[in-house]
């Protein structure tokens, strides 16, 4: 099994894991009993691991319909006496904010963790925000590991203060931490505790307006004392670079790693103040840490929030070391930081010239390069989707339809092309927002999400929006997967997050008892037939659904090598006219000019057959 | 203590102690590059040499340009600062090319010769340059070039998957890489399935020899 080694590993054993792999080491050395999680980059590999893992280990691991309903499992697991894991990206904290908020008030009894991959510079993510401040907004505590060694040891520590604390803890990370590789020691794992006893305590666990009041004040006293643990916490420590250094520079996270070797590669020597458990900040600590130094610098990424909790603290506390943060180092508040960001920040503040390569920078090369942005894959039947949609539109002559996107691969289908998504707020917005521009506008509106992302946050919307009589075209591009993230199981499929068997709820049918006057099922890879159900369904007075049916090419290409049977295209170029209509209207991967001829790298090709039907030639055919 | 690589690197003579070695990974998504890089990164675990890596999994399961950042010794950060990268494995010409902003004149770079042309081209985009244009751009810029054909190996050894491993096999001839090729071996041993096994040796060996006679 691959990840034996995370499930019966011993301590002393080391490996070379992912930060999301670690973390999945550190939650079974805590002896967690449950973990739930909705798949999104930069957490997604925590859940691919549990979905191997689990089973062997002992825990109950599920993807849940969304983050809300992750966050609830674990919250009442948690509740129950078993310790529990949820784990979700940051955006995806949003969508769990509303449980999440209240867990805070009723606590906890077994240990629960609420990990959070945040990601600066977007690498994945419709926006960077800093989900820091949901520590704050919840007053829960808060840990920020900096590499996959301190993500295993975190976690573990991590349940033993939400059980001190009867509090869930804020596990947060970012992309560069989530996604860093590096040498992980392991621990002794704790045995299993898989099952508890819910002992009812409607004081504690109800929060009517009654209770809710006193729980309030009761979480600030545990806020306090969640400070005093900070306070002695050995995951907030001083790091010493160089010697005599006479500058103090707080830092967290991966930003941790930027300041030591930016240090060093500059050859200055600073006292590093590391906050491994961040929230609250160690206050007292950090005054004294800035009582021995002539100045304290704060570099953070993204929020300048570390620094104005500082400055307000040494403001009451008359401390008179200067604080320089964002400002005065010119530390940007968005995107990632990096060595070279940090450096640059440093050496201008200390007056010092950057490091520059002793052999002198190349030359860039000197044209444009080709660009090479994420694309639908070969084969991808969402490519059929809206090759047959935008057909449908051509031939009814529709002007300036709205396409209303969501959250997945299918989001690539706002390039040319199909220029087919004008507008994206969040997970399941594509059936809201279908409404609103239905509502405010007389054009016509499509939208477009994924099977997953139906059961996220879709099927509420779409009661709605029946209900409110709104009139448009819903694609569920019906991939049989949670594709974007690295194929998860969803609620439409036949095997759950463990590989077992499982109740697959279908579509069509849910729209159809919803009440959908229009519900028909598509296979995106028949471009005619798909198109002549989108001029059908586009004359619907009301909601119409096309379910495009057709599973992931990653996942067919790998059924049909392991079955052998694997067919590619070829354009035969006495018959080809070289109009070029398979290259503009199916932007294919596998499909490039030669000579002014369309032409299939038979490497790329997967044999979908979608540019043969666009051929009005019929000059493409399968490869003999 | 930084650990200092110097002396293991028999290729490497600047004339300045190494304390790290840093190796970028450029390529396409789908091309095994994340792969390719945790067996250097692995083996050099194994070895007593600290390795981190960083990678950024794109939005795209394929067809996206995709990085790779793995360092070796005593470093905290995984991303490589900008010009020091020591080697660059570039696994399509255009994106070695692209990953340039990361070289130095002392760089070493490997790269595959056969391109992968981007849709984007055949939109009507910017064209793609012609691939000796980039390999006489690249040799003009930078110390060493070993242009690898790592995909038509493959194809000859029988497993196209492997030119990844062709391409780690040429990074191990150029003789940076503080590692002895049986390390490789051994890790390619726990980690790829037997039956793969053969061909990955043959195109750790045939990488190998291509940049050690060279």
């Amino acid at each position: 099994m691959k990840y034996q080694a995370l499930v019966d590993g011993k301590a002393g054993d080391h490996e070379l894991l992912l930060g999301n792999e670690a973390a999945v080491r550190g939650a079974l050395e805590a002896g967690i009993g449950v973990a739930a999680s909705y798949p999104g980059t930069p957490s997604s590999e925590i859940g691919d691991v549990f979905s191997i893992v689990a089973k062997a280990s002992g825990v109950y691991f599920e993807y849940s319909a969304n983050e809300k309903v992750a966050l609830e499992i674990a919250a009442a697991a948690a509740a129950s006496g078993v310790r529990s894991f949820t784990f979700m990206k940051h955006v995806g904290l949003n969508v769990a904010s509303d449980s999440f908020m209240t867990t805070a008030y009723i606590g906890t009894r077994a240990g629960f963790v609420v990990l959070s991959a945040d990601d600066p510079s977007t690498h994945s993510s419709q926006n960077e925000q800093d989900n820091r401040y949901y520590a704050r907004l919840a007053n829960v505590p808060m840990l920020e590991p900096s590499s996959p060694q301190e993500t295993k040891d975190y976690m573990v520590e991590a349940y033993s203060i939400s059980e001190k604390l009867e509090l869930p803890v804020l596990f947060r990370t970012t992309t560069r931490v989530a996604h860093m590789r590096g040498d992980v020691v392991f621990g002794d794992r704790k045995p299993v505790v898989r099952k508890g006893v819910f002992e009812k305590d409607p004081a504690r666990f109800v929060p009517v307006p009654a209770n809710s009041s006193n729980m309030h004040v009761k979480l600030l006293s545990r806020l306090a004392e969640a400070r005093h643990l900070s306070e002695t916490s050995s995951l907030n420590h001083v790091v010493d670079v160089g010697v005599g250094g006479r500058v103090g520079i707080v830092t967290v996270g991966s930003t941790f790693n930027y300041v030591v070797d930016a240090l060093e590669e500059l050859g200055l020597s600073a006292r590093v103040f590391k906050t491994g458990f961040s929230y609250p900040l160690p206050l007292d600590r950090i005054r004294e840490f800035a009582a021995d130094v002539d100045e304290l610098l704060v570099v953070e990424e993204l929020e300048p929030l570390m620094e104005n909790d500082i400055k307000a603290d040494f403001l009451s506390h008359g401390t008179r070391t200067p604080v320089c943060g964002k400002e005065e180092l010119l530390v940007p508040r968005v995107h990632e930081l990096n060595v070279d960001v940090v450096a640059k920040a440093l050496a201008n503040h200390f007056g010092v010239l950057l490091h520059v390569p002793a052999s002198g920078k190349v030359q860039p090369w000197s044209s444009p390069l080709p660009s090479r942005p994420p694309v639908l894959c070969p084969g991808c039947p969402h490519r059929g989707s809206y090759l047959a949609v935008r057909r449908a539109i051509r031939e009814l002559g529709i002007p300036e339809p709205v396409f209303a996107s969501d959250i997945g691969c299918y989001t690539l289908g706002m390039a040319v092309p199909f220029s087919a998504a004008d507008y994206l707020l969040s997970m399941g917005s594509s059936v809201g927002t279908a409404g609103g521009f239905d509502v405010a506008t007389d054009q016509r509106v499509f939208s477009f999400i994924g099977d997953s992302t139906f059961f996220h946050a879709g099927l509420s919307a779409l009661a709605s929006a029946i209900h409110n009589k709104h009139r448009f075209v819903l694609t569920v591009l019906d991939n049989r997967t949670t594709a974007m993230t690295g194929h998860q199981p969803n609620p439409s499929m036949l095997t759950d997050a463990v590989g077992d068997p499982a109740p697959a709820i279908s579509i069509e049918a849910v729209a159809k008892a919803m009440g959908v006057p229009f519900v028909k099922v598509i296979n995106p890879y028949r471009v005619a037939e798909a198109t002549e159900a989108y001029k059908e369904a586009a004359q619907v007075d009301g909601v119409a659904v096309i379910v495009a049916k057709q599973v992931c090419s990653l996942l067919l290409d790998r059924a049909k090598r392991a079955k052998g049977i694997w067919q590619t295209f070829q354009v035969d170029h006495s018959v080809c006219t070289a109009c070029l209509t398979c290259v503009h209207d199916v932007a294919c991967p596998a499909i490039f000019v030669s000579e002014g001829k369309a032409e299939i790298n038979q490497e790329l090709c997967d044999g979908c057959g979608v540019c043969s039907q666009v051929c009005a030639v019929h000059a493409i055919g399968v490869k003999k | 203590m930084r650990r200092v690589l110097a002396g293991l690197c028999s290729a490497c003579d600047r004339g300045e102690e190494m304390s790290s070695l840093n190796v970028f990974f450029a390529g396409v998504g789908g091309q095994g590059i994340i792969t390719g890089a945790s067996i250097i990164a692995r083996a050099a675990i194994a070895a007593g040499v600290n390795a981190v890596m960083s990678e950024v999994h794109g939005m795209a399961q394929r067809g996206g340009s995709v990085v790779c950042e793995l360092r070796l010794g005593d470093v905290h950060s995984p991303m490589i600062p900008e010009g020091e990268a020591d080697l660059i494995i570039g696994f399509e010409p255009v994106e070695t090319v692209r990953s340039l902003t990361r070289a130095n004149h002392h760089t070493v770079v490997i790269t595959e010769v056969c391109p992968i042309i981007p849709v984007s081209v055949s939109l009507g985009g910017v064209a793609y340059p012609a691939v000796e244009d980039l390999l006489v751009y690249l040799r003009s810029q930078v110390v060493a070039v070993y242009a690898v054909p790592a995909a038509a190996m493959a194809e000859e050894i029988g497993l196209p998957q492997v030119a990844n491993v062709v391409l780690l096999g040429a990074a191990m001839g150029t003789g940076l890489i503080p590692l002895e090729l049986g390390t490789i071996r051994d890790t390619l041993s726990r980690t790829v399935p037997a039956k793969a096994l053969e061909a990955n040796f043959r195109a750790l060996q045939e990488g190998f020899e291509l940049t050690r006679k060279a």
